[in-house]
């Protein structure tokens, strides 16, 4: 067999250390050692910076409103998705394959073109705005740029995707007559959905939940340009600050912090995974 | 009274319109869904027509003038070629890269396979902009001048990943019997890998390569930590166009992007089939840190 020496695997493993294992090495040491100029001095290391970070109530309001918009956009996501995940179920092949590139498209089209999107439909003169004046529902244009809604709003769509995909994909692999078992006992089609196919898409919920509150966490982009400098996010501090402040330290916590709450996340996920023995629950 | 599975005839009507009711009503939601999810790229694909001097919606009158404004445009055509030089090099240092790790992660039979394995993923489980705020202290402390090279070197670190997923994946269903045979019939081992195990490994490679290339086009996150002054990508340019102000021109660069990845899209799936498009698709789901 050709490709068999496991000294193949050494240009990748140095790309891997140089870029990835020392950067990030680094970026947790600036966090723990003060630093003078681009000079670590390595002694005596504390939390200081950490401690900066807990202080600062706009810091802390920051964290807290990115757990709350990646908790709504989890929430849009998962009422939108599974009626979407269900109808797929429900419809003719070559309406799956419709269904399939719909849903996949946002993840077609780049990340800025999304949000531009976004910006036309969701600004001051935009659609939304337009529609609702014209109709009357509202006499003055609402602001959804730049604000909490039109974020979860951009990031619903973005990430649809990781949602309804892992819903399919658990559905899927269902027998697709203990629906109709259901209903052939006499259950309404709500009762049939409520103790059949959503016990059933359980796993997938799950893994769609755990992934999309993950990736909105994380989310640079979108927040960037939908949120602007108004609705400031953990990621989007990261950047504002790169491009103000010097206070390296603190960077480094807000970024050990972003990367800590994704991992508690995942891991508390899979401990559940293990504890309800969903086994063919999505990774 | 007449009877259907134990319901008398009023309940069944009930039954029936409640059943209706479900189902229009989450067909409803499905519907809305599908239209929520296409009507940002339709409103900037109709946008781009537009004749106005202002961004406009629905647009007024139909002109090409922001496609010329485009085309007119060095600052865009400029990242628009950094973009495309970087991708090409990525792409192709991905591959290479990717292919190398993939077959000892496959074939081999040394300890700590599966620690590499897992490994070779822990970029792209990573949130990007931590690992660009990682590497832009790491190129500050080395005193490392930010350039083509920083910039193309960190795209192929989160890009071969996913060559190393999708050429593994194809490998394994590579029977090591061909290669055998090969060899027996007096080919040599490099003649072997070209002429057998590679055309085998293509239609997943071409989905990896495929996926490297969006990949590192479409990067943000990253580039606008490690990229020199000179080599502002694409996304950069268009995020500068959008944070001062809603420029009408980013329509036409927009549609001209999505017509790209359509492109793209197409050329996958004539060479590797809709399963391995959604795959594709799918593997971003491996982006779970």
């Amino acid at each position: 067999m050709l490709g068999r020496s496991s000294a193949l695997v050494l240009p990748a493993l140095v790309l891997l250390t140089g870029l990835f294992v020392l950067p990030l090495l680094l970026l947790a040491a600036i966090g723990v050692f003060p630093v003078r100029g681009t000079t670590i001095i390595w002694e005596r290391p504390d939390l200081a910076p950490y401690l900066r970070y807990l202080a600062d109530p706009f810091y802390r309001w920051v964290t807290l409103r990115t757990v709350g918009m990646a908790a709504a956009v989890t929430l849009a996501c998962l009422a939108l998705g599974f009626p979407y995940a269900y109808a797929f179920t429900r419809v003719r092949p070559v309406w799956q394959t419709a269904l399939l590139v719909l849903v996949i498209s946002p993840i077609l089209t780049g990340t800025v073109v999304r949000s531009y999107g976004w910006l036309v439909i969701l600004g001051r003169r935009g659609l939304v705005n337009d529609l609702l004046v014209g109709l009357g529902v509202i006499d003055v244009p609402i602001r959804l740029l730049f604000s909490m809604s039109g974020v979860v709003i951009a990031l619903t769509q973005v990430m649809l995707p990781f949602m309804v995909l892992p819903i399919i994909s658990g559905l899927a692999r269902q027998n697709p007559s203990l629906y109709d078992a259901a209903l052939g006992l006499g259950a309404s089609r709500a009762q049939a959905i409520r103790h059949v196919v959503l016990p059933l898409s359980l796993p997938g919920i799950l893994a769609g939940s755990v992934l999309v509150f993950v990736l909105a966490f994380a989310s640079f982009t979108t927040p960037a340009l939908v949120g602007g400098g108004n609705f400031i996010i953990l990621p989007t501090l990261i950047y504002q600050q790169t491009q103000q402040s010097l206070d390296w330290g603190v960077l480094s916590a807000i970024s050990f912090v972003l990367l800590g709450t994704s991992m508690i996340i995942v891991w508390a996920y899979s401990m559940l995974v293990q504890r309800l023995g969903l086994t063919w629950a999505e990774r | 009274m007449w009877r259907f599975r134990g319901m008398s005839v009023n309940a069944r009507r009930l039954r029936l319109l409640s059943d209706h009711l479900t189902d229009s009503m989450l067909a409803g939601v499905a519907v809305l869904t599908g239209v929520f999810l296409v009507l940002p790229t339709c409103v900037v694909v109709l946008a781009s027509f537009t004749s106005t001097s202002y961004l406009s919606f629905p647009p007024a009158g139909f002109s090409l003038r922001w496609y010329a404004r485009m085309m007119a445009s060095t600052e865009i055509l400029r990242a628009a070629q950094t973009s495309l030089i970087v991708a090409v090099l990525a792409t192709a240092g991905a591959v290479g890269l990717g292919v190398l790790t993939a077959f000892p992660l496959v074939r081999g039979r040394f300890r700590g396979r599966d620690a590499v394995l897992a490994f070779t993923l822990a970029p792209i489980m990573l949130p990007s902009i931590v690992l660009g705020i990682a590497l832009l202290f790491f190129f500050g402390f080395l005193q490392v001048r930010l350039s083509l090279a920083t910039l193309v070197l960190s795209h192929i670190l989160i890009t071969f990943p996913y060559v190393v997923r999708m050429s593994a994946a194809a490998l394994v269903q590579v029977d090591p019997a061909l290669e055998e045979a090969a060899t027996n019939l007096g080919a040599s081992s490099w003649q072997a890998l070209r002429h057998v195990t590679l055309p085998l490994l293509a239609p997943g490679l071409a989905v990896g390569a495929g996926f490297a290339f969006v990949e590192s086009f479409d990067n943000l996150a990253l580039s606008i930590f490690v990229a020199g002054q000179r080599q502002e990508t694409l996304p950069m340019r268009l995020f500068q166009l959008l944070v001062s102000d809603i420029d009408p021109v980013v329509a036409a660069v927009s549609t001209t992007i999505i017509a790209a990845s359509f492109v793209v899209l197409l050329t996958v799936h004539r060479l590797a089939g809709f399963g391995q498009v959604m795959r594709l698709v799918g593997e971003r789901r491996a982006r779970l840190p």
